[in-house]
């Protein structure tokens, strides 16, 4: 659990004092982390989150230190809820300059067919329907303002494959897909869209995940391990290169990579490098477990 | 059409959703004739009844059942009836798939946008998840998700669509891994842009007063009379290759009517050590 305040990058501020950034399950996890980094670059934080409980206590620590937020209790597969919420927020708090979809669950563990129906889609509804809905109610918004930058969370296990946690793994490939379509439908309107995957970090799902490693259940016990490997290898990524790469995104230099997928271990110079350099057919290349490519 | 007595495929229980019309009713045809039983769900009785008529015409074997794929329950049911009067299914082509709204992801009627969701990637894995219990059981069984290069690439205002076939061919990937300990196989096809099905629907589209749909009508005209454009016979001939047995390599991978599979087949040891998945990712 990170106590301490997050310092704000050294770099010029790059966030505009008094940005207004949406963060959905700004709660816990990745989510709070966030919350409380942008809240120290100076952004007024709005957290959205099932739990009231959870929202009062980031709520209570960036306050605490300095900062300003927000919060409201939506849960982000109701549409209508998450319309009003957002009308609200435009009438009540200001202008939404970013939303960071966050909200995600990890879904069921084991083979799919093994898994309960429900337990698996309700990942997509929430991984996947979350985010749309949210993007739905907030982009009219950004377009008429021609300004504002969404960063849709995602994970690697959408870029790759996690069997046995598959609706995790389809509902984040998804989300990659989202993000690209919106960024070029986007694009009349100035505005950005991000798919990040910020890394494992000790927290939230990874911390969770890390848990089963002592249940029975062979296929949950099998994650847990991994996750745990993870934990303590060199490929976990710390909290504050992850929420500087969100910063870094927010901030508007990096724009050009609009309608990617970046990871807390790029080097957001050298993307936009590779893609000045990159001729058209590589621009086109992808390769998705197609040999044939 | 004349039923190859050598066929693989001869008496085997062959499943296809959306299988009254478009790519569904392609592949019923073509796998009839290969004597394999075939039954096809979809949502309307009448299409239903009027493809199974022309497949008996033809000398083949057809049930048909009615079913909305969204529907775990009804899926559910289906299939129990289906297996209790016919047997146990050897193949199961998840086929059914709607076009889903055109226009800017946030001017898509929200309902819309998600029932593509859910009736392309929600119907295939209800039936997969349904079906496979029982191949795995009898460690005999192979899927076939029909998908589409809007999948691999992307679609600017027919986003609901691209996401879904993206998120089908992921499943396949996984469904592919978790299914090799049963000797089941599953593969994520591309049919190829065909004069039928959702592409000949969207041609109707050309005389309409919104844009983005005029234009999604031209390109998908523009398909069609290029060289992009295949063959009903080659679409339909590469699914029964990828049926035969002789490609089960190929299992958990995005192939399309273009691809020699021969040559996928050869590459897939090359590409296995590659870690090389560039989805718009320039950091691969």
């Amino acid at each position: 659990m990170n106590v301490t305040k997050p310092s704000p990058t050294t770099e010029s501020s790059l966030l505009s004092r008094g940005s207004i950034v949406l963060i959905t399950c700004g709660g816990r996890g990745v989510g709070r982390l966030f919350a409380r980094r942008l809240a120290a670059e100076g952004a007024t934080v709005v957290l959205l989150a099932r739990s009231s409980a959870e929202l009062d206590e980031v709520a209570g620590g960036i306050e605490a230190d300095g900062g300003r937020v927000r919060t409201f209790v939506v849960d982000v597969t109701n549409v209508i809820v998450v319309r009003d919420t957002v009308a609200t927020i435009e009438r009540d708090v200001g202008p939404i300059d970013a939303l960071i979809n966050n909200a995600g669950i990890f879904g069921p563990i084991g083979n799919t067919w093994e898994c309960g129906w429900y337990d698996w889609w309700k990942t997509i509804e929430v991984n996947l329907g979350g985010a749309v809905a949210l993007s739905q109610a907030v982009i009219p918004h950004m377009a008429s303002r021609r300004r504002g930058r969404i960063v849709n969370v995602t994970s690697q296990a959408g870029a790759f494959r996690w069997p046995t946690v598959s609706a995790y793994s389809v509902s984040k490939a998804a989300l990659i897909k989202l993000s690209e379509n919106l960024a070029i439908e986007c694009k009349a309107s100035s505005v950005k869209v991000f798919a990040y995957h910020p890394g494992l970090l000790a927290l939230g799902m990874t911390l969770q995940g890390a848990a089963k490693a002592e249940t029975t259940e062979p296929a949950s016990a099998k994650v847990g391990a991994w996750c745990r490997t993870q934990l303590a290898s060199d490929v976990l990524a710390s909290e504050d290169e992850a929420a500087t790469k969100l910063v870094q995104l927010l901030s508007g230099s990096y724009d050009t990579l609009t309608g990617r997928y970046m990871t807390v271990w790029d080097d957001l110079d050298e993307l936009v490098e590779r893609i000045h350099n990159a001729t058209a057919a590589e621009f086109n290349d992808y390769l998705t477990l197609r040999p044939q490519a | 059409m004349v039923t190859q007595s050598g066929s693989p495929l001869r008496g085997a229980i062959v499943l296809i959703t959306g299988g009254s019309r478009g790519i569904g009713r392609l592949y019923a045809h073509r796998l009839a004739a290969e004597g394999a039983v075939v039954v096809l769900v979809a949502r309307s009785a009448v299409e239903l009844e009027d493809v199974a008529r022309s497949i008996r015409a033809e000398g083949g074997k057809v049930a048909t059942y009615v079913v909305d794929v969204t529907s775990r329950a009804a899926v559910a049911r289906v299939v129990g009836r289906i297996e209790k009067r016919l047997g146990p299914l050897d193949v199961l082509i998840n086929n059914a798939g709607i076009r889903g709204p055109i226009g800017n992801a946030w001017e898509c009627d929200w309902d819309a946008w998600w029932r593509a969701i859910e009736v392309n990637l929600g119907g295939a894995v209800a039936f997969s998840h349904t079906v496979i219990p029982g191949m795995a059981r009898r460690r005999k069984g192979r899927v076939v998700n029909i998908v589409s290069e809007a999948g691999v690439f992307r679609w600017p205002t027919v986003s609901a669509y691209s996401v879904s076939k993206a998120a089908l061919i992921k499943f396949s990937e996984n469904l592919a891994a978790e299914c090799r300990d049963f000797s089941l196989t599953v593969f994520a096809y591309h049919p190829g842009f065909l004069p039928l099905g959702l592409a000949s629907e969207a041609l109707d589209l050309q005389a309409s007063t919104t844009p983005s749909e005029a234009r999604v009508a031209a390109w998908c005209r523009a398909q069609l009379e290029s060289g992009n454009a295949a063959s009903p016979t080659a679409s339909a001939d590469k699914l029964i290759l990828l049926l035969s047995g002789a490609y089960d390599i190929l299992s958990g991978r995005y192939v399309t009517v273009h691809d020699d599979l021969d040559v996928l087949a050869e590459r897939v040891g090359q590409v296995a050590a590659s870690k090389d998945y560039r989805m718009l990712r320039t950091s691969a």
